[in-house]
């Protein structure tokens, strides 16, 4: 079934291509590392491996899990995150000894600053009209998408607003879908998922599943705190 | 799903369960119960994918099934299977 869409606000140019979480849990991490770096003036990806490894550091959280959004954005206004080269994405969970970065991981950049927001879909298109990208929390119990599909397609048995597996994406354009307010969210499942990596998600989709929204800030180049300070 | 129901299972349920109440994008375990329609014995063999993704499995599964009943005692049916192809 085609459907019109009606684009509103598009931040896909700040971004570079989508990526590949595979198999591991680490869609929260791939969704701030990339709002990060789509906030800088050109794109480049940055080491979501490294902002991965220290939320779950201070949250005293095996490899094997998923990451908690309070303990990200701390690792990302404590930590920073290095370019993609510095530590490059590990495709598969390593094991909790042997998982650390090296001593010269490279100088970490920082947004200015990130918050929490209300979690309404309202907020969302708050944020994209200032031209910030919004990192989406959702629940989900089964979600799929056919391949260069417009619009997510929840599977209606088992989904009623589902409960159970918890999902991060960033919202990048919101505009309409067959005449309702929708938002296209920026997934981390690869290239080969809907349409190069997106979908929309339209509002009644979207309302009930939100359980949490984060926006970083523009001043995404923060130079590392003192030691004096 | 659908391999596994046209191989002649009937798929009885299909749940997931997170077990992770903190964490974004923790790992679940997906709990799908079926129930053979014909053949009592067989080999199931079954593969983790993501299914837009063009690339192969990250997991699979294969094994040998019988349950065609309670074992009698003595030898189990399937050592007298072997049994019976070495003879």
């Amino acid at each position: 079934m085609k459907r019109v869409v009606e684009i509103a606000v598009d931040l896909r140019e700040d971004f570079g291509p989508v990526r590949d979480q595979g198999p591991r849990p680490t869609c929260l991490a791939f969704a701030v590392s990339d709002t990060h770096a789509g906030l800088r003036n050109d794109w480049e990806a940055l080491s979501c491996e490294l902002a991965f490894f220290h939320a779950l550091r201070r949250a005293e959280r095996p490899p094997g899990v998923g990451a908690t959004l309070p303990h990200m954005l701390d690792a990302l206004k404590l930590d920073g995150q290095p370019v993609e080269e510095a530590w490059p994405y590990l495709t598969a969970t390593p094991a909790a000894s042997a998982w650390s970065p090296s001593a010269e991981v490279g100088m970490p950049l920082r947004p200015g600053w990130r918050q929490p927001w209300p979690r309404a879909s309202a907020w969302v298109r708050a944020a994209l009209d200032s031209d910030l990208p919004a990192i989406l929390l959702l629940r989900l119990r089964t979600a799929s998408t056919l391949p260069n599909s417009t619009a997510w397609r929840f599977r209606p048995r088992g989904d009623p607003a589902g409960r159970t597996v918890r999902h991060a994406v960033v919202a990048v354009p919101h505009g309409k879908v067959d005449g309702d307010p929708a938002i296209l969210v920026r997934n981390s499942w690869g290239a080969d998922w809907g349409m190069a990596g997106h979908a929309w998600l339209t509002e009644p989709v979207v309302t009930p599943r939100l359980f949490g929204l984060a926006i970083l800030g523009e001043e995404v180049d923060v130079p590392a705190y003192s030691a004096a300070a | 799903m659908a391999d596994l129901a046209a191989s002649g299972f009937a798929i009885v349920g299909d749940v997931r369960e997170a077990h992770d109440t903190k964490g974004v994008g923790a790992p679940v375990i997906r709990r799908v119960t079926a129930a053979p329609q014909d053949a009592p014995r067989g080999r199931l063999e079954v593969e983790q994918r993501r299914p837009w993704a063009r690339d192969g499995a990250i997991a699979s599964l294969a094994l040998d099934f019988d349950l065609t009943g309670p074992e009698r005692t003595g030898y189990s049916r399937a050592e007298l299977r072997r049994i019976l192809e070495a003879a």
